[in-house]
């Protein structure tokens, strides 16, 4: 792929809000100045002459950044698709029409973690339930395509009962996503209070198990305690019946530095915004394609998946060697003993291998 | 589609190039795409609306080596399916 075929945008690093879990804020893509709205229309000239197909939109909010709308319609002149991820307390239905009149949005990821204020004010701060929900309400009246985003921390995960018949009953949204806190950042300060410890996981795992029984194909996951459940069921089953799984037992799990790239607030180009501190280049002075194509460390992201896993200390006589492909970068370690190590789970007593796979 | 129509491609459709030598065509409308492999890439970028469907199919000929016989019948079915498509006009 001569170039990324999405990027990642942190559009802002203003936020209204302060979220105890934010991996953004107190980490290296919290940075002291946005970059002004004209070096971010010269940056989507270099995406369509690179041929991006797909931008996403992040910060901070998007929404506390004044000239969004101005952002908005100079990307919308450019030939591809871009999602919007917002926290919906700063929409209105102004910004709803707003949203609703590009062409190319494809989609507008809110952040909603819980079915009441308890659950979801917990880690937003007071009132930001009631404005958030105010919000979608806003850009559902205007036909916006959503797409709901859950993060499950410990004071929410009690509560994935309630959480989910609020979005899939209430709101009315097809389906939802649901990961879990990352230790980064701002979350990093309050690891004792709201990472989930090994019990809240295990809870999460059977509570989704049955919610997924429930509203088959209506939740989706790609980290957090149900894509990790899924994953290891399916690690189990193929160990058991001997199967073969593509780059199963290569160090690939992170197939991001393939396909995408990310942008911080202020111009520097990183592998993606859960790697912020890893400085690749310069929108303002950088071609995207050379970056691309020639950073080191994006080269050693990328032969990560030449390492087996069989040869990592802590995963050579793992059971599962054959089908894991270890853990994200941004993980720190890079095999066994991460959160996304099943044998580190098991040993741990999170769960049983019977009640994985019965 | 005839021979002697001049297939133009539609405005605003991005062709990206892949590995291995293949490419997607994509709409940013819509966000569909269109696999193209090395030939349909070559037709994509010589058509103009000035070209006939024949003088694309002379110039395959002339670009690739070992060109089947019934090549005029397979660009005019690939054309017509980027017709129905909507992803190209025939002016």
């Amino acid at each position: 792929m001569s170039t990324p075929r999405a990027v990642d945008l942190v559009i802002t690093n203003q936020c209204n809000l302060r979220c105890r879990y934010c991996y953004h804020f107190d980490g290296a893509g919290d940075v002291a100045q946005d970059l002004p709205r004209s070096e971010w229309s010269r940056f989507f000239e270099q995406l369509e002459r690179h041929a991006v197909l797909e931008v996403s939109l992040t910060g901070g909010e998007p929404f506390a950044r004044p000239d969004l709308p101005e952002i908005l319609q100079d990307l919308s002149r450019h030939p591809l698709r871009f999602t919007l991820y917002t926290n919906a307390t700063l929409v209105g239905a102004q910004e709803a029409r707003l949203l609703a009149g590009l062409r190319r949005l494809r989609a507008v990821q809110v952040s909603l973690d819980a079915g009441s204020a308890d659950g979801h004010d917990a880690c937003r701060g007071a009132g930001s339930f009631e404005r958030a929900v105010r919000g979608i309400r806003a850009m559902q009246e205007c036909g916006l395509p959503l797409s709901l985003q859950v993060t499950l921390h410990r004071l929410n995960a009690p509560d994935l009962e309630k959480t989910a018949r609020f979005v899939l009953e209430d709101l009315g949204l097809p389906s939802f996503q649901i990961n879990s806190v990352y230790d980064m950042g701002t979350c990093s300060r309050y690891r004792e209070q709201i990472c989930l410890g090994l019990e809240e996981r295990r809870a999460a795992m059977i509570a989704l198990e049955e919610l997924e029984r429930r509203h088959p194909g209506r939740l989706r996951a790609s980290a957090g305690p149900l894509a990790q459940l899924r994953r290891w069921t399916a690690m189990e089953r193929a160990r058991r019946t001997g199967g073969i799984w593509p780059q199963g037992g290569l160090l690939g799990a992170c197939g991001g530095v393939f396909r995408k790239l990310a942008v911080r607030a202020d111009g520097a180009i990183i592998p993606c915004n859960q790697l912020s501190e890893r400085v690749l280049g310069w929108i303002q002075h950088d071609d995207l394609r050379e970056v691309w194509q020639q950073s080191p460390e994006l080269e050693r992201l990328r032969r990560r998946q030449e390492t087996r896993m069989r040869d990592l200390p802590g995963c050579r006589d793992c059971s599962w060697a054959a089908w894991c492909t270890g853990g994200c970068p941004a993980g720190g370690a890079e095999g066994f003993g991460t959160e996304d190590c099943l044998r580190a789970f098991l040993e741990q007593g999170g769960l049983s291998i019977d009640q994985l796979v019965p | 589609m005839l021979l002697d129509a001049r297939p133009l491609p539609r405005a605003g459709l991005v062709l990206r190039r892949e590995h291995d030598d293949w490419a997607v065509l994509f709409d940013p409308d819509t966000g569909s795409g269109f696999g193209l492999d090395p030939v349909g890439i070559f037709l994509w970028e010589n058509m103009d609306g000035r070209r006939t469907v024949a003088d694309l199919v002379g110039a395959l000929r002339e670009h690739f080596v070992e060109v089947p016989s019934q090549v005029a019948d397979e660009v005019q079915g690939f054309l017509q399916g980027l017709q129905e498509r909507g992803l190209i006009l025939l002016p």
